[in-house]
């Protein structure tokens, strides 16, 4: 209950919780519940269990087989794609951030769109638009990250856009205002012990209107 | 209320003609169609390519095998499309166009208007020949006629009439469907109909090669669903798979065998290849969107009853088509719910997931007829008048409701063509006089537009010029009807004020109309009515130029390379780098690099941190004189003198690269390779005079596999299909 209030009434939360804080939870209350359900499965399903061990260890293994395929990147140390985790905390003047296709797609599968800086097409990203903040609970686990980032080919040709990341709270990178027609650039940082890591952007100027901003191919090292 | 035996029996076949004859008045005013707004202008060019085929085939100037895989110019700087598309539909209108005094895209609009109002039949006899009732044949041809959505792509006249998508191809295959499906099935549960089975299936996959795909899988499903003859029938879905597999081998493998030639586009919307995600799709179901569009929810109401009623149904022929339909839905779900495990499936990673739909609403109106067939039966033999007038009256109420969106939609479809001929008919003189100069200087590319700048207004009838341009021949650039070629992505940059990009691309005229300004470089020819007609010159179809650069690429990451390039120094210096999608290794280069992603090489090197195109570059001097080209069938010559010694140097023809084309370099073969943006790069280092002869070359292996699937089939399959 406190959690679904955080979510919908996030100036109310009050220390020691925080919003983070309260949503990483969820993964732990989530782990806590599959074992107490697993506990009383096996307890009370123990005889079809013991009938059918074959099908109960397939469907295990199928299982188990999906998670490891799902996470074979992190636990081989290999570099994984910030897309493929889901943050802590996003807000954003319009729409939603879409994962791997352009801001405006979020307005219907009829406007869904690649991500592209000048006619420059990347298959992983973030969708996003000024102003925005997007922050992951990364738990100190990777050491670097690198990302393109640009204004994507669809937005509009007036406005301008300042790229800002930060690690728990501490500004690792500005970018100089960045236009519509500027090609994409390459950061590469270290986030060795980070626990936070938001990605910002914020308008240059006065008008946010069509500005389409992209965070392409961002990766997490560890 | 008892029908005489004679009534029963015909009167399903009485109502099956009103239906024809309802749908010839609907549908009477597509036949007047004389110009496309739509892919209909694609599929009409591609019949007039294989007419002047046949010319080239009557008059000994080229073999038959053309017809099966020839080189298309009309886009994307030629390709080989008929190696991967559709092509004995179009030879076979094409030849019947020599024998019928009327033009050929009159015979194509008869074909398909016919095709559209004949579907009925078609359904009905799929239905008869799976071995249902007339009563369900008629209910599931009317269904076929029926079923209307906002232009999802299905069965439905959206996807067919002139005002839709004009997916003539799919009419075809559409109308084939039911019937390769039924004797397929006949063959497998009755071990009847094998020939037949293979014919329809074989048209199938002639008239949409995905369609006859999504097909393929429903079969052995079926085996799945005969466990009680797990081998019989296991022993039936071999032979039926292997003979198909024998008699498209032609088509089939070197399809898949030479993939990285075929462009996968990213021009082309998310959702063709991803479908529409659960979501989208839930929602279109239960608003009633995926059978009836902007009217109650008939179809789809007995599409999901019909799903309850074929699962729980004893009859394993019902189970089964519930099975398939569940399949085929889960399919379209699309690539974001079933992820990798798509493209584990061969041939799908590339598919447009979103045309599944095909399948969803085929086998969902099956169902559907399955179920209200059901109803009215148990209907009947409760023998209560009153309840039978109620219903028959109801149910005519219902096919008025049904019909209402779907005659309204015509109505605007007719008042459309109707415009469109009028302002057709204006245009025409002016548009001929504009064509019959360009026919009568040399050829090269000819620039009116794109779809995505002012040429999307630009138009004669309802069809864009750069559309009409291509349907009457010419080679255009900027229209992508398909978007195979792997020039195609990289061509949409062709920059209309950049003369350099007239040389790359040898455009070397611009249909404009009459109130656009042309670039300062272009020298006005004529003008006439709305357009008018400009010369720009270019270098011509050769070039020369050199290649100090190898690019190892897969096919996917090579567009922003490509598009980098086009702002280079490499580019402004003749430099075209190698494309090795082989990895082969060229000695004739200074540098190598290899792309790891779209935007990285080298592994950990990004072209925005350390361009890989920007090296300094000497000028280059080198050049020839004395040029002559000439085109010949299939192919282009030319006749030139290198002055110099020439290190890294490369003649360029800028039509596609494909390995099917043959190099003759002073009458010796000699290879070429793709360069930049996917041309055919030929090595030059010697000082002399030249004779090139380039020709597009039917595929041996092509050749090969359908003598073979034919002898196969003259010695085997009267033994076989007796096992």
């Amino acid at each position: 209950m406190y959690i679904s209030m955080a979510l919908n009434y996030p100036d109310q939360v009050y220390w020691p919780f925080s919003l983070e804080l309260t949503r990483s939870f969820t993964l732990y209350i989530s782990i806590f519940q599959i074992t107490i359900f697993l506990y009383f499965f096996i307890r009370y399903f123990s005889s079809f269990i013991k009938k059918n061990y074959l099908l109960t260890i397939a469907a295990v293994t199928v299982f188990m087989g999906v998670l490891l395929i799902k996470n074979y990147s992190y636990l081989l140390h290999e570099p994984i794609s910030l897309t493929k985790i889901t943050p802590v905390e996003t807000h954003q003047d319009y729409l939603k951030p879409m994962i791997d296709m352009t801001v405006e797609s979020g307005r219907g599968v009829k406007y869904w769109n690649r991500l592209s800086n000048n006619y420059y097409f990347y298959n992983q990203g973030i969708g996003a638009h000024a102003n925005s903040i997007i922050s992951y609970n990364l738990g100190g686990r990777f050491s670097k990250f690198t990302t393109d980032f640009g204004i994507d080919t669809e937005a509009g040709d007036q406005n301008k856009a300042i790229f800002i990341i930060q690690g728990d709270g501490r500004e690792l990178f500005k970018s100089k205002p960045k236009g519509k027609y500027d090609l994409p650039e390459l950061i590469s940082l270290s986030i060795d012990k980070v626990d936070k890591l938001s990605l910002i952007i914020k308008t240059e100027g006065e008008s946010n209107n069509g500005l389409h901003t992209d965070w392409l191919n961002p990766i997490l090292i560890r | 209320m008892k029908l005489s035996p004679t009534i029963k029996k015909y009167l399903p076949y009485g109502l099956l003609i009103l239906i024809i004859l309802f749908n010839l008045y609907l549908y009477r005013n597509e036949f007047k169609v004389t110009s496309d707004p739509n892919d209909n202008s694609f599929h009409y060019a591609l019949i007039d390519e294989a007419r002047n085929i046949w010319k080239d085939v009557f008059s000994g100037k080229l073999s038959p095998l053309y017809l099966l895989d020839s080189w298309n110019e009309r886009w994307a700087e030629g390709f080989s499309l008929s190696f991967y598309y559709s092509h004995l539909p179009e030879a076979a209108i094409s030849l019947l166009s020599f024998f019928i005094p009327i033009s050929t895209f009159q015979l194509m609009v008869i074909i398909r208007t016919l095709l559209l109002i004949l579907l009925p039949v078609s359904f009905f006899f799929g239905a008869r020949i799976l071995g249902f009732s007339s009563g369900f044949g008629l209910i599931f041809a009317f269904f076929s006629q029926a079923i209307f959505t906002d232009g999802l792509y299905g069965l439905d006249s959206p996807s067919f009439l002139w005002r839709g998508w004009g997916l003539s191809t799919q009419l075809l295959a559409v109308f084939f469907l039911p019937l390769a499906f039924a004797y397929g099935i006949d063959y497998l549960k009755n071990k009847k109909s094998l020939g037949k089975a293979l014919i329809f299936n074989f048209l199938l996959a002639q008239a949409h090669f995905g369609m006859f795909y999504l097909l393929l899988f429903a079969y052995p499903v079926f085996w799945i669903f005969s466990l009680d003859q797990l081998f019989e029938v296991g022993k039936r879905t071999l032979i039926f798979l292997s003979f198909i597999l024998i008699s498209l081998a032609y088509f089939i493998f070197p399809f898949f065998l030479s993939s990285q030639y075929r462009n996968f586009s990213l021009w082309d919307p998310i959702w063709k290849f991803n479908s529409w995600g659960l979501n989208q799709i839930i929602i279109w179901l239960t608003n009633g969107d995926l059978f009836d569009f902007n009217r109650f929810p008939f179809l789809t109401i007995f599409v999901i009853g019909g799903m309850f009623w074929g699962l729980i149904s004893g009859n394993k022929l019902y189970r089964y088509l519930a099975a398939i339909f569940s399949l085929y839905f889960i399919l379209f779900l699309g690539r974001n719910i079933l992820g990798p495990l798509v493209n584990l499936i061969p041939g799908l990673s590339e598919y447009h997931l979103h045309r599944v739909i095909v399948m969803v609403q085929f086998t969902g109106l099956l169902i559907a007829s399955g179920w209200l067939f059901d109803l009215l039966q148990s209907l009947i033999k409760r023998k209560n008048i009153v309840l039978i007038i109620l219903v028959i009256s109801l149910g005519i109420y219902s096919v008025y409701l049904m019909e209402k969106p779907i005659i309204n939609y015509v109505k605007d479809n007719s008042a459309w063509i109707e415009r469109s001929n009028t302002d057709y008919q204006k245009n025409f003189n002016d548009y001929q006089v504009i064509i019959n100069s360009i026919k009568k200087l040399p050829l090269v590319r000819v620039y009116a537009g794109r779809p995505g700048n002012w040429g999307r207004d630009f138009k004669i009838g309802d069809t864009q010029v750069y559309m009409a341009l291509s349907q009457d021949g010419f080679p255009t650039i900027g229209f992508l009807p398909q978007s195979w070629s792997p020039n195609s992505d990289t061509e949409q940059f062709f920059d209309e004020e950049n003369p350099k990009h007239y040389d790359l691309y040898n455009v070397g005229y611009l249909v404009l109309p009459i109130d656009k300004k042309p670039p300062q470089f272009a020298k006005l020819i004529i003008k006439k009515g709305k357009f008018s007609l400009y010369k720009v010159d270019s270098e011509g179809w050769f070039t020369l130029g050199k290649s100090s650069l190898a690019v190892m690429t897969k096919k996917t990451n090579l567009v922003n390379i490509v598009h980098l390039w086009f702002y280079s120094p490499m580019f402004t210096n003749k430099d075209y780098p190698v494309v090795a999608l082989n990895n082969e290794k060229l000695t004739f280069v200074d540098r190598i690099i290899k792309m790891s992603g779209m935007n990285d090489y080298n592994n950990d090197k990004s072209i925005w941190q350390v361009n890989p195109l920007s090296d300094r570059q000497e000028k280059f001097e080198p050049s020839i004189i004395n040029k002559v080209e000439k085109k010949i069938p299939q192919g282009y010559s030319v006749n030139f003198r290198l002055e110099n010694q020439c290190e890294n140097c490369v003649l360029i023809l800028k039509q596609t690269f494909h390995p099917n084309w043959k190099i003759l370099v002073n009458g010796k073969s000699q290879e070429a390779f793709p360069v930049f943006p996917f041309f055919i790069g030929i090595q030059l280092n010697n000082p002399g005079n030249y004779e090139i002869i380039t020709t597009y070359q039917p595929s041996t292996l092509k050749t090969i596999l359908l003598i073979l699937g034919v002898l196969i089939f003259i010695f085997a399959f009267k033994k076989i299909s007796k096992l």
